[in-house]
């Protein structure tokens, strides 16, 4: 009696259960189940059309933040497409690194070491303005004065990122890893202070639709960054945010001034953090941007820059 | 109208057996610590210099984290209120008295679906509602969609409420209550994956969270009320926990309502088929 009454518990629903995972099973190992199975799953979740995984941070210490360029691509819209997209490679010498990204590569004539040398690959992808969003972000960045053109909504932002040269001098860290904040102790004070990392290219570019300036998002992005709102202004009057597009921006920034490198203006950025690089300088001469991070004293920074030939 | 009796006699069980009061204790308790804890973050925040709007993201992220709790809050006291009514009342033997009336089962079912349903509106109309008011009234943060969000936490606890009721007409009050408690957490393991996916660009992550997803939906349904109620900016640049690696889309939405109402009409096949 209580198995007669167990089995009408379970009797249709079982079978009807047990029939859908017999036909799931089925369908999986049919040619087109699979593909279904893909197509149903991507359904179930929210599918953008290509997310930009441009990264040129790939000798910047565990202080590294997101590249200018990716934060500002992030607030314009989540629509991107991936117009060119060439992966980086190493180079055994100067002459093949030239070869690979096309311009004359300068290295820093002061440091004897050889260094080691990549170049990050190409990029471009254009963006498709989202004009409420940017009007929302502007609105939570306390800018509510900064209104859009109609005209731009669903306008369309090129963006067109050139090979760069990294190179690497002395021991320096390895890639920053999601856990290293957690997983690995703190270096010792004068462990990496040899390690320089320089990076020069030419400057990205980027074409706006009119009525966009893409300056505002990069003055939010770096505050976002760690700067506060009038060392946001201050840098941005200094140094080309254009410029600066490729260039990852530090984390725990403690002072900024402005320096003479190679005869131009240079902005040296002094690092709070207590692990990661102790300075960035950047500058900007002849189209080129250049980039030196370095783990030891700063002081040095605007003498290595001024060696590069 | 049978319904509708059976659900004002499960509203007033629930209130004779102080459910209703120990929620709202629960509720006000949690307000409370949250309210003490925006005001010591708001001090703390004071004393730095930091950007108004990166101030905002910070104490809009802890909305986000505080409305999480009163998620889960919500989906547990869900589970853990309504799991003793239909397996319970059999084993004492009470649903006698109540299905010897002139009413169909599904009737029984069906009203006390709706008193518990009511209840949880009201527990999330509370706790949700709260959290938002006294996130505004202390520091002017809001959640974006807030209406929005809060429906979507309702339609996670009504599934919740209606997946226990369901193992409810099988199983006894324990068991229920172990199934629908371990199927949230399986489907609470599947979304962090997937979120844990992002560090790693993982689809084989991301498609287990979404098998996940299709046995228990309720955690999916959060996840995409986070995406919904976070700032433009932290959705542009991944600030809160909740970040935009993995977001369902209105199709899982669509596929949890279905799973509810699925679940409802097993429920009340096998209540009408069951010996009692």
């Amino acid at each position: 009696m209580t198995q007669e009454s167990s089995h009408r518990r379970w009797g249709p629903l079982g079978a009807v259960a047990i029939l859908i995972v017999l036909a799931l099973g089925l369908a999986w190992f049919l040619p087109g189940g699979r593909r279904l199975a893909s197509r149903f799953f991507r359904s179930l979740r929210v599918q953008k059309v290509q997310t930009v995984n441009v990264n040129l941070s790939n000798f910047v210490g565990p202080d590294a933040n997101r590249t200018l360029q990716q934060m500002v691509s992030q607030m314009i819209s989540d629509k991107v497409t991936v117009t060119k997209s060439k992966p980086g490679a190493s180079a055994a010498n100067r002459e093949q690194a030239a070869q690979l990204v096309g311009f004359r590569v300068q290295l820093l004539g002061a440091r004897k070491d050889e260094p080691i040398l990549t170049v990050s690959g190409e990029h471009a992808f254009t963006l498709t303005v989202d004009r409420a969003r940017l009007e929302a972000i502007f609105q939570e960045a306390g800018r509510p004065d900064l209104k859009l053109p109609a005209s731009t909504d669903g306008a369309t932002v090129a963006v067109d990122i050139p090979r760069m040269i990294h190179a690497r001098y002395g021991d320096c860290p390895g890639r920053p890893s999601a856990t290293a904040n957690v997983a690995t102790p703190p270096p010792h004070s004068t462990e990496y202070s040899d390690c320089v990392m320089l990076t020069e290219g030419p400057s990205p570019e980027v074409n706006v639709p009119s009525g966009l300036d893409l300056g505002n998002l990069a003055e939010i992005g770096l505050e976002v960054a760690g700067m506060t709102t009038s060392q946001a202004k201050q840098f941005l009057q200094n140094v080309n945010w254009r410029a600066t597009l490729g260039v990852p921006i530090p984390r725990f920034l403690r002072s900024y001034e402005t320096v003479k490198v190679d005869g131009v203006e240079g902005t040296l950025l002094n690092m709070a953090g207590w692990r990661g690089p102790t300075y960035t300088l950047i500058w900007a001469k002849g189209g080129m941007v250049y980039s030196l991070v370095g783990f030891g004293d700063s002081s040095g920074a605007v003498g290595l820059a001024n060696s590069l030939d | 109208m049978g319904c509708w009796v059976m659900a004002g006699v499960t509203f007033r069980e629930a209130s004779r057996k102080k459910l209703l009061w120990t929620a709202l204790l629960a509720g006000i308790g949690f307000l409370a610590l949250f309210g003490i804890a925006l005001h010591f973050q708001m001090q703390d925040l004071d004393r730095r210099a930091i950007a108004p709007f990166l101030r905002y993201q910070v104490l809009s992220a802890m909305l986000l984290i505080a409305l999480y709790v009163v998620d889960l809050l919500a989906v547990v006291m869900t589970i853990l209120t309504s799991v003793d009514t239909i397996p319970g009342e059999i084993a004492s033997g009470t649903i006698h008295a109540i299905a010897t009336k002139p009413m169909p089962r599904w009737q029984i079912l069906i009203g006390k679906w709706l008193g518990f349903a009511v209840m949880i509106a009201g527990f999330v109309a509370l706790t949700f509602g709260g959290t938002v008011v006294v996130a505004y009234g202390m520091c002017g943060v809001t959640p974006a969609h807030a209406l929005r969000g809060g429906l979507l936490v309702f339609l996670e606890c009504l599934l919740a409420l209606t997946v226990t009721m369901m193992f409810g007409t099988w199983f006894s009050t324990l068991a229920s209550g172990v199934i629908a408690i371990g199927l949230h957490g399986l489907a609470f393991m599947g979304g962090w994956l997937e979120q844990m996916s992002g560090f790693t660009s993982s689809a084989r992550l991301i498609d287990l969270g979404i098998v996940t997803s299709l046995i228990m939906p309720s955690e999916s349904i959060w996840r995409r009320a986070a995406f919904d109620m976070q700032t433009p900016l932290a959705g542009a640049l991944p600030f809160s926990p909740f970040a935009n690696v993995s977001i369902p889309s209105g199709t899982m939405i669509g596929y949890a309502a279905f799973y509810l109402l699925v679940a409802l009409a097993v429920a009340l096949y096998h209540f009408h088929e069951r010996d009692l």
